[in-house]
């Protein structure tokens, strides 16, 4: 009985803590002040509407999406065939390919970004925003890797063999047995590529310029001028953003089994 | 009904890991329908055996037939052999229908064709209504009859399955073998089940192949072995027999097996006397009585009460012995207490140590 109170005040304490900045942010935005201030002054609505004109703001949401869904299609497609090889292939080497694949985790972000900057420099590439989901692509794998690797070694032993055993040839192996029964822990992944890509800083303030800017560099970039009301309205909109993706999630795929299950059983 | 389509056949199969020789020269034949057990102490290559009849271990040399064809080049999925694993590994994504069905899919089976015969396996090994279970939506046993299913579905040239029954409880066991062994009948399809539990061999098995060390000990049907065990390793791994050596000696009495400085047996009739034998005598065989003077007496250490029998456990100065009493005996005889033991040459063999 207590020891059930204290958990839920303690469980309470958490959400409040994580809610109070939420709340802040979303409050402050609208304030009739010129600068964020909470509890709001006054209501209004005129940092939305100032939002509203700032089309460079739009673009630069607009090319998150873009860069997101990008790189989170390529990590995947080279994340899970590399997690499949990596824990099926007995071939040599495999250590050391597995240690090279999972180095961006380990590296700190920054190096990776100088790294990358100097890679496209050299070869002269003039592909803005091509680079920047190839960097997000390089530090996202990682997170596949772990992820569906982790859904593999869940997985009943022996199910690929007994596959072989009742006819199914090598491919057929793979897409009716192996992908399918690690499309949780794929899910998982992707929603983590994604979200990872989407509010990446480091990677993206090496390789952005003035014609490819993900949202988090134009809000950073902003702010290095000017801290105001309309800093807390794009939050604002972001938060309602995830908010949406979450309520799809949770419509599509159920979270408590994308989060909860992991090996899809 | 499915009829035996063909035997399987080793020849001198030797498989090596590295260093580790897991099967070192293994030849065997099973007949057409036949039920082989593998029994044998654990590493001794009993999966190693059967994951080469599978297909998924590689033999170095030797030969491996079923029906007249040498499969050893053939790769599994074209050996038409049913498998189930002691883990079952059912597809997790799959209910239980989609997990039998999946066998006959591969073959080209259309799907009106395979669901009636996935239903009617799945009723075969008794399990209706489960069919849109997921395999965590299922116990032990009934994810155990699902793999069942999925192996005899496809109609194998040949059954094998290591230790499926493992993982269940006593009676579920039990009546799992049963069940098992009436399905085999019934279908008869030649089949070879890998086992730990000696008692699961010999209530199932037309012929219990006993294992050690990557060789065959002995091949035989359960009485026989239980009876006549090839040589003295077999006769204690088997039913814990026990083995008494000593020097043998020819006295007026005929040939005696000296197994304590005053306590000689004599050997059964028509056994004969070589060196570097042992002599093997059943645990129930063994009486026991108050000693006499002089005689060579053995030490009560303990009592396992096993149900039926009292299994007691005695030392003397030429080792231990075993003796299976029922409790009522066994009471007369408690721990620490000094017996005799009487054993009959007729129930002990010689036997090869
Ligand atoms: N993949 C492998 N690599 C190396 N050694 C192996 C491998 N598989 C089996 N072995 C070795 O081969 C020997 C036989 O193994 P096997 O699995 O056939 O034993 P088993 O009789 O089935 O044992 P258990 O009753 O414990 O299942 C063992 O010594 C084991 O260590
Ligand atoms: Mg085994």
């Amino acid at each position: 009985m207590i020891e059930s109170r204290i958990v839920s005040v303690i469980a309470w304490g958490v959400v409040v803590f994580l809610m109070a900045p939420l709340i802040v942010v979303i409050g402050g935005s609208f304030t009739e002040s010129a600068y964020v201030a909470f509890p709001p002054q006054g209501f209004s609505l005129k940092w939305y509407v100032q939002l509203l004109e700032r089309k460079d703001f739009f673009t630069s949401f607009k090319e998150s999406l873009v860069i997101g869904v990008a790189a989170t299609l390529g990590a995947v497609g080279l994340g899970v065939p590399a997690a499949i090889g990596l824990s099926r292939g007995p071939f040599w080497g495999r250590g050391f390919l597995k240690a090279f694949v999972m180095s961006p985790i380990v590296l700190p972000t920054v190096i990776t970004g100088i790294a990358l900057l100097q890679f496209y420099r050299m070869i002269d590439s003039a592909l803005p925003l091509t680079q920047i989901v190839i960097g997000h692509i390089v530090i996202t794998v990682p997170y596949i890797l772990r992820t569906v690797g982790a859904g593999l070694q869940l997985l009943p032993p022996n199910i690929e063999e007994a596959a072989e055993s009742l006819g199914a040839g090598r491919i057929r192996t793979l897409l009716k047995v192996t992908l399918p029964s690690i499309a949780p822990s794929v899910l998982v992944g992707t929603i983590f590529v994604f979200i990872i890509s989407f509010d990446q800083v480091t990677i993206s303030i090496f390789l952005s310029s003035a014609d490819a800017m993900p949202l988090p560099i134009r809000i950073y970039s902003y702010i290095e001028f000017a801290i105001d009301p309309m800093v807390a309205a794009v939050s604002t909109v972001l938060i309602l953003f995830s908010y949406l993706l979450v309520v799809v999630l949770e419509r599509a795929f159920g979270l408590d089994r994308v989060f909860g299950g992991g090996t899809g059983r | 009904m499915i009829t035996a389509r063909g035997g399987l056949e080793l020849k001198d199969v030797h498989l090596r890991y590295g260093d580790a020789h897991a099967l070192r020269g293994i030849s065997l034949r099973v007949d057409p329908g036949e039920f082989v057990a593998l029994l044998g102490p654990s590493g001794c290559g009993k999966t190693t055996l059967l994951r080469s009849v599978a297909g998924f271990a590689h033999p170095q040399s030797g030969h491996i037939y079923i029906g007249s064809k040498d499969v050893v080049s053939v790769p599994p999925r074209e050996r038409n052999i049913g498998l189930v694993f002691q883990s079952y590994a059912l597809f997790p994504h799959l209910t239980a229908l989609e997990n039998v069905c999946f066998g006959l899919e591969t073959r080209g089976v259309n799907v009106a064709a395979a669901r009636s015969r996935a239903n009617a396996a799945l009723e075969l090994v008794g399990l209706t209504g489960f069919h849109g279970r997921r395999p965590i939506q299922l116990s032990g046993g009934q994810q155990q009859r699902v793999a069942l299913a999925r192996a005899i579905v496809i109609e194998p040239d040949i059954l094998l399955l290591d230790e499926p029954l493992a993982a269940l409880d006593r009676q579920l066991r039990v009546q799992m073998q049963t069940e098992l062994k009436s399905l085999q009948r019934k279908l008869g399809v030649t089949t070879v089940f890998v086992t730990h539990d000696q008692e699961e061999a010999l209530a199932m098995a037309d012929r219990i192949v006993v294992m050690r060390d990557g060789r065959i000990e002995q091949v035989a049907p359960p009485m026989q072995l239980f009876a006549e065990p090839s040589n003295a390793w077999v006769g204690e791994f088997v039913g814990a027999g026990n083995i008494l050596s000593g020097e043998i000696v020819v006295d007026d009495l005929g040939p005696t097996i000296m197994v304590a400085p005053n306590w000689r047996i004599r050997l059964p009739n028509g056994a004969k006397p070589d060196a570097g034998k042992a002599l093997f005598v059943r645990a129930e065989k063994i009486g026991l009585r108050a000693p006499l003077d002089g005689e060579c007496t053995l030490r009560v250490l303990a009592h396992r009460f096993l149900g039926v029998h009292i299994e007691v456990h005695l030392d003397f100065s030429g080792g231990t012995l075993r003796a299976l009493l029922p409790p009522e005996k066994a009471a007369l005889y408690p721990p620490n207490s000094h017996v005799a033991a009487v054993i009959d040459p007729g129930d002990c063999r010689l036997l090869t140590r």
